[in-house]
């Protein structure tokens, strides 16, 4: 999506033709969508493989730190009374479809990337109280929940842009817009700096 | 996204302009990445590691002479002290028995493992037992002779268990510094490195009162023996070295011995 094209086109046509979407921002949509689906099927695959046998190691327990067994089993993990992963199959699901259709040139309205947009905002928000949790208050990692942190940050940065492109022309929305690449990036530094910090006294004792 | 728009032609005439935008951009997301990264990494693994409560670790005190296992470094005869600085039956015990276990020390018919543990800290003395058991582990960490005059000089200059003043850590660096260990241990000391895991040391090792006196794991009655009874009990681990023998009381008031 390009805010520096014709400019007569949001304010016609765009309401009857909705927003076009450019292809790498399409293509984006869809790998994060799929990556997301992905973590979230095999967690709840594995979520169930402990409920048949509470004794089963699941395929991500590397490790003291990095052990979805120790994580999927904490409260957290079903913070609204059942498991978090079911929250992440639907909505994946959702943003694969509009990556499939954003790729098919298919104009979606704008107020439908809106919505996403507040959705993937609202997951972003819910990502972070399970990543204070995940490290500060259950003391472990689960690889395929941080694969869902590291897709949804960069989802949340490219839905928006679609959804608000009339929005970031001028004034600090184009600011930020410049720079969202080096946000997120700083994003994941500081998050992987987090993570050394926090479980520094077990990475030490693996040099 | 908004920055290429290579559709329309009038905006390739800051094609340049855009790419030295990108230039910056990139190289000052580096910079405050590196930056944040360097930070980071150096304060880490600048911060020493703090031994945690439930952690063990005995100062193992021998000389080059100690006698070992056929075949072997282990030594033949260990005895293990679980003292705490502040406990006055520990002074004593230090009083009559130390110039002896020194002697076994030094001739190599014993290695005295040293935990120093803490279970008389209290806000009135400052959570003196924990700190300067910590603080013997940091000078231990220097040098084991240090440890040993240090070791004595707390003893010497022990504080009444319901004494008005302890010790602060700066007069702890000061009588380590006085036992010839200086270095890293006056930073040990402030830093409290040891001082969680000697909280921890008398649970963790099952001690219920101090002194502890264990012989190779078999607990030595140190309130109705003299150095005579450890004497012989050594001879009998070790054998008959010769010169062996236990070792008169030390003076009530004790220079630090060896002190420089």
């Amino acid at each position: 999506m390009t805010v520096t094209d014709s400019p007569a086109e949001p304010a016609t046509g765009e309401a009857r033709r909705g927003v076009e979407v450019r292809t790498p921002s399409a293509v984006w949509v869809l790998i994060a969508g799929a990556v997301g689906l992905a973590a979230a099927l095999t967690l709840t695959v594995e979520k169930i493989e402990i409920l048949i046998n509470p004794d089963y190691v699941p395929s991500c327990s590397i490790n003291p730190v990095l052990s979805c067994g120790s994580v999927m089993i904490t409260p957290q993990a079903s913070a609204f009374g059942f498991p978090n992963p079911l929250i992440g199959i639907v909505s994946f699901t959702i943003v694969v479809v509009t990556g499939l259709l954003a790729v098919a040139k298919v104009r979606l309205p704008r107020w439908y990337w809106g919505g996403l947009a507040l959705g993937t905002l609202l997951g972003v928000g819910f990502i972070h109280w399970l990543i204070f949790q995940s490290l500060y208050r259950i003391g472990a990692l689960c690889p395929y929940c941080m694969v869902v942190w590291a897709v949804t940050v960069p989802l949340l940065v490219v839905v928006a842009s679609i959804a608000l492109a009339p929005q970031l022309e001028s004034g600090v929305a184009r600011v930020v817009h410049q720079w969202r690449w080096s946000l997120v990036t700083l994003w994941f530094t500081a998050l992987i700096l987090m993570i050394l910090v926090r479980f520094w006294n077990y990475w030490s004792t693996l040099i | 996204m908004a920055t290429n728009s290579k559709k329309n032609a009038r905006y390739d005439l800051n094609a340049a302009d855009r790419r030295r935008n990108l230039f910056i951009q990139v190289g000052l997301t580096a910079i405050v990445v590196l930056l944040g990264v360097g930070l980071v990494l150096y304060i880490v693994m600048g911060a020493d590691k703090k031994p945690e409560a439930g952690e063990t670790k005995s100062i193992q005190v021998s000389s080059s002479k100690l006698i070992t296992k056929e075949g072997g470094t282990e030594p033949k005869a260990v005895v293990s002290l679980y003292e705490d600085f502040l406990c006055p039956h520990c002074g004593e015990f230090e009083q009559k028995f130390g110039p002896t276990i020194n002697h076994l020390i030094d001739s190599g018919a014993i290695r005295a493992d040293y935990n120093m543990v803490a279970i008389l800290d209290s806000p009135s003395n400052a959570n003196y037992s924990s700190r300067s058991g910590a603080a013997a582990y940091c000078v231990a960490d220097e040098s084991k002779d240090a440890f040993r005059r240090f070791h004595a000089a707390l003893y010497a200059q022990q504080p009444g268990e319901t004494g008005a003043s302890f010790p602060d850590d700066a007069r702890l660096i000061e009588i380590a510094r006085q036992a010839g260990a200086g270095g890293t241990v006056p930073d040990c000391i402030n830093k409290g490195k040891y001082v969680s895991m000697v909280e921890g040391l008398a649970s963790a090792s099952g001690i219920q009162s101090t002194p502890t006196v264990k012989v190779n794991g078999q607990e030595f009655d140190v309130s109705t023996s003299t150095p005579e009874d450890l004497v012989a009990q050594i001879k009998t681990i070790v054998g008959d070295v010769p010169g062996l023998m236990s070792k008169p009381e030390a003076p009530t008031p004790t220079a630090p011995p060896g002190a420089p």
